[in-house]
């Protein structure tokens, strides 16, 4: 079992919603704009690092720009390890969380 | 063109590049650069910058405190276990400590010193542009003869008119003269000086204006410690002092106070007055006589001036200012027309003290010495250290297999052992410095300094003795270190260890440490015997019972009356037996002739005397007859002794002129006198040097510096108290001076005495320190022994042979200490003797006694530990598995 704590798991959604455009600024931005909480770029590094460690994430190294100060970037991916992950903590969840909340009502 | 992106701050940027992960820094680097920009464009330069700064501040502290905490624990577990060890080991320890306690005592004393040599005569605030100049004296070949800091006075105006760089002169001429203000009245040393001595030099002046203190003709400037000898409480300033020099007596008034010159100036003086009045107090012609080198003279030049400029510029002023002066020297029997023989030399404030040409500096040798004796306790120690680290390294296989197993890192055992040795370090280095500063009144003694405690204290001594620490300790600890991280964990674990078991290195320490200890013995032996049988040598005449007295009258006849009014009233008194005067006594000072004898030059000592003085000496005459006023002709008499005839070849002497033997005019001193007696040698130099010819003559034109009194009896001081008193009634103002010659005497050998002291000294601290090393080192080799010897002693061992099993090594280790440093001793011992003419003979005595010294020592140190262990029960040992 692959269990993900949530930070992991916000952070892996995050790469799959910003498809190729997943670099820790704008996964950082996603993080911020949706959540509404300040993440530090120590908060979303420390993760991914371990993400790719862990072979859920591989990187493509991308295009030294001006605006960074002339260093690349790193863009990230979800691997099928970790979309298998993903889907399992989905599932999990889906089976604990069953019959916990009374069924959203329709307008 | 700039960027058109923004920076982020410098500073918090360069320290994070610190702490990114290796492998992502350039890209983390670029995200926070990334976000920084972002910021920046949305909210503006001031966001963006706290922004920034937060990441940094929130970041970068907490990551610091984590790690030194965590070292910090430790440090906390390396400590503990290095009391622990220091506690469970005490022999250990103390030999440890104690060990390099005294080696870095002695550093720290003879740091103290080399400090305060280096010291002198930094302390003038316009050192750079100030000089001393110093005058070489050069023979026909061009070769220097002589140099030294001696200048003609007159030298002072020729020089300012020459060299317009040169903005002030400084004369220091000094004389002597009696200073009286009311009842009080001493005999003090006085300097004529150029008034310009308060703008060159930092002297500062407590009273009156440096720039007019000492414009008029008679005023006077005094130290504070003369002030308060003359003056007590009162003001000085405006008041009176009596100058009595030997021909003129002058009052002058106190016009300035300057504060007591520091220890560490080679200009020292208590009393200055202006030169303008050296013509009348001294003779006439000092500011005018170009040939009388005798004045340290200083220049200060303008600022901005080239001293190397001026110093080039020296020949050619010499030339022209001595020209009629070299004239006269020619004349004089300087034979070759074209050499000048005179030339001078810039010298910078800092350099005077230590110029063995100086004449109150100190030779820098003393300060090789000195540290060599330092280096030699200390590297002593340090060995113990090495040798007692490494040998117990056995004991804590277990430890330093555990660790490594546990997962220490070499690194981190090797800083282990370091601070452990650090921390002995420490300890040590607060012992030593305790034993310093109790020892820092003999080493002041023996090495004549007056070095304060308040020196330990400065920051610059301070920050050598923190270097000190780490430099040794790096280096004594570094090797066990070393050796103790690199066991292997399995061959602890499994009982195989070797280490500790490395007797050659240990073994090869031990020879050394013995070696340095069994020269400095020698050394202490050989300068010990010479010291005593120099003292010991008979003079030639009999020194004992003599006082000399000096005249302080520089007028020959005013000399000679003195001594003939003192002479019967002194001889009234029975324990008086003799009277008699002469120019200088003996180990006070000297002049010499030089005669010519077919070309060959021989310097002949030359005293004026009375016809007192051989009785008063006990010189026994072997021809001829002693001077009397008798005969009117014994005014142009000379006795001279055997080494006058030996030297210049004459068998028949009395009765003749020395004119006859040596070239020179025959009408003149000394070729006028006529031999009427011949005395047997006597030593006027000390033993250092070969007996020397000698003349004695009666000229009448000569003055007699002191007299000589021969007491006998037993109450010497009461005999001194009745010569004082007939002093007083003839000549009441000037004050009562006598010397003992037999202390003079004893003076001259003062350098050889301290210095066989400072050896002495250090030759029992080494052998102490050598003892407490093969002390630890028995008791290791017995601990890891004791289950041979509990074998040995159950299949039937006597105590004697256990006993030797034990001693018999290291009485061979220091035997071949002793063979190896032998060589080396009577080599080093000759060249130190080689110096002095009469010298003991390095015999064998010196070497056996401190073979037998060095074996006893280490045979009384090891047989303790080698008793206890032929006593120890053998069951207890061997029960153990």
């Amino acid at each position: 079992m692959r269990l993900l704590t949530r930070k992991e798991e916000l952070i892996m959604l995050a790469i799959f919603h910003l498809e190729n455009n997943a670099s820790l600024v704008n996964i950082r931005k996603f993080l911020i704009l949706h959540t509404k909480k300040i993440w530090s770029p120590g908060n979303v590094y420390v993760p991914l690092d371990a993400l790719t460690r862990k072979k859920y994430l591989n990187f493509t190294v991308g295009e030294p720009s001006p605006r960074r100060g002339g260093k690349a970037k790193k863009y990230y991916r979800l691997t099928d390890t970790g979309i298998e992950a993903l889907e399992e903590i989905k599932r999990l969840q889906d089976l604990f969380w069953a019959g916990v909340l009374r069924p959203a009502t329709k307008e | 063109m700039p960027s058109k992106y923004p920076r982020p701050p410098r500073f918090p940027e360069f320290i994070l590049r610190f702490f990114y992960p290796k492998r992502d820094s350039g890209y983390l680097d670029g995200d926070l650069r990334e976000i920084y920009t972002d910021i920046y464009e949305e909210r503006g330069c001031i966001a963006a910058a706290c922004w920034y700064w937060a990441q940094f501040l929130l970041t970068v502290p907490p990551l610091i405190i984590h790690s030194l905490r965590w070292s910090l624990v430790m440090l906390k577990n390396y400590l503990k276990t290095a009391f622990r060890y220091l506690f469970r080991q005490k022999i250990f320890a103390v030999i440890n400590i104690a060990g390099l306690a005294v080696g870095l005592s002695c550093c720290v004393l003879i740091f103290l010193y080399v400090a305060d040599e280096l010291s002198y005569d930094n302390f003038h605030d316009k050192e750079k542009t100030t000089f001393r100049i110093l005058s070489r004296f050069h023979a026909q070949d061009g070769s220097i003869r002589s140099r030294g800091p001696a200048l003609p006075a007159a030298m002072g105006e020729p020089l300012e008119e020459y060299f317009p760089e040169i903005q002030h002169v400084v004369r220091f001429a000094g004389s002597r003269a009696v200073v009286r203000h009311n009842q009080i009245m001493n005999q003090e040393r006085i300097y004529f000086i150029d008034p310009g001595i308060f703008q060159v030099f930092s002297f500062p002046l407590v009273e009156g204006d440096p720039e007019t203190v000492l414009a008029e003709r008679h005023a006077i400037v005094i130290t504070e410690s003369a002030a308060a000898k003359y003056f007590g409480n009162d003001d000085p300033i405006g008041k009176a002092m009596t100058l009595t020099f030997s021909q003129k007596v002058q009052d002058f008034f106190v016009t300035g106070v300057a504060k007591d010159t520091p220890r560490n100036s080679t200009i020292q003086f208590q009393f200055l007055v202006p030169i303008v009045n050296m013509p009348s107090l001294e003779y006439d012609e000092v500011l005018t006589n170009l040939g009388d080198f005798s004045t340290p003279l200083y220049i200060q030049i303008k600022p901005g001036a080239d001293s190397q400029a001026l110093a080039d510029r020296f020949p050619a002023f010499v030339r022209q200012t001595f020209a009629k002066e070299f004239e006269k020297w020619r004349q004089e029997g300087e034979p070759n027309k074209d050499h000048i023989p005179v030339s001078l030399e810039l010298q910078q404030l800092r350099d005077m003290h230590l110029d063995p040409d100086s004449w109150e500096g100190s030779s820098a040798s003393s300060s090789y010495i000195l540290g060599g004796i330092a280096l030699i306790v200390l590297i002593i120690a340090c060995m113990n250290f090495m040798n007692l680290t490494i040998g117990r390294a056995a004991a804590r296989g277990r430890e330093i297999g555990m660790r490594k197993v546990i997962g220490a890192l070499r690194r981190q055992l090797i800083m282990q052992f370091w601070s452990e040795a650090l921390l002995t370090f420490i300890l040590a280095l607060l012992t030593g410095a305790a034993l310093a500063i109790l020892f820092l009144p003999t080493f002041n003694r023996l090495a004549e300094k007056s070095l304060q405690l308040g020196d330990f204290f400065k920051v610059g001594n301070l920050s050598f003795l923190v270097l000190l620490i780490v430099v040794i300790s790096g280096l004594a600890a570094s090797y066990p270190a070393l050796v103790m991280s690199g066991i292997q964990p399995v061959q602890v674990l499994k009982g195989k260890l070797r280490i500790g078991n490395r007797p050659t290195f240990a073994r090869i320490l031990v020879v050394v440490q013995f070696a340095l200890s069994i020269f400095l013995i020698i050394s202490t032996l050989v300068l010990g015997k010479q010291v005593r049988f120099m003292t010991a040598r008979n003079p030639g005449f009999i020194k004992e019972g003599l006082v000399a007295v000096k005249l302080q009258e520089r007028i020959a006849e005013d000399s000679q009356k003195l001594v003939d009014l003192f002479r019967p009233k002194a001889l009234s008194y029975p324990d008086v037996l003799h009277v008699g005067a002469q120019t200088n006594s003996f180990g006070i000072g000297w002049s010499q002739y030089p005669l010519e004898k077919n070309g060959q030059r021989l310097n002949v000592f030359q005293y004026r005397v009375d016809e007192g003085f051989l009785p008063t000496l006990g010189i026994k005459l072997v021809r001829g007859r002693n001077f009397s006023r008798d005969y009117a002709s014994d005014s142009d008499a000379a006795i001279v002794n055997q080494k006058f005839l030996e030297r210049l070849e004459i068998t028949d002497p009395i009765g003749h002129r020395i004119s006859e033997f040596v070239e020179g005019p025959a009408e003149e001193y000394p070729y006028n006198l006529t031999i009427i007696g011949v005395m047997e040698n006597f030593h006027v130099l000390s033993m250092k040097h070969d007996l020397a010819p000698v003349m004695l003559h009666m000229q009448p034109g000569w003055y007699m510096g002191s007299m000589l009194v021969r007491i006998s009896g037993s109450s010497v001081s009461g005999t001194i108290q009745h010569l004082e008193q007939i002093w007083k009634e003839i000549q009441p103002d000037k004050p009562f001076l006598y010397t003992f010659v037999e202390d003079d005497l004893e003076a001259q050998y003062n350098s050889e005495k301290r210095w066989s002291a400072i050896v002495q000294f250090s030759s029992i601290f080494a052998i102490i320190l050598a003892c407490m090393g093969i002390f630890g080192l028995t008791s290791l080799a017995i601990n890891r022994r004791i289950k041979e010897i509990g074998i040995r002693k159950v299949l039937g061992a006597s105590i004697s042979q256990i006993f030797s099993l034990v001693t018999k090594e290291f009485l061979i280790l220091v035997g071949a200490a002793n063979v190896v440093i032998w060589p080396v001793s009577y080599f080093v011992m000759h060249r130190i003797l080689a110096p002095y003419h009469f010298r003991i003979t390095i015999g064998p005595d010196v070497f056996l006694i401190a073979a037998g010294l060095s074996l006893i020592v280490s045979f009384v140190t090891v047989s303790y530990l080698a008793i206890k262990a032929s006593l120890f029960d053998p069951v207890k040992a061997i029960r153990y598995e």
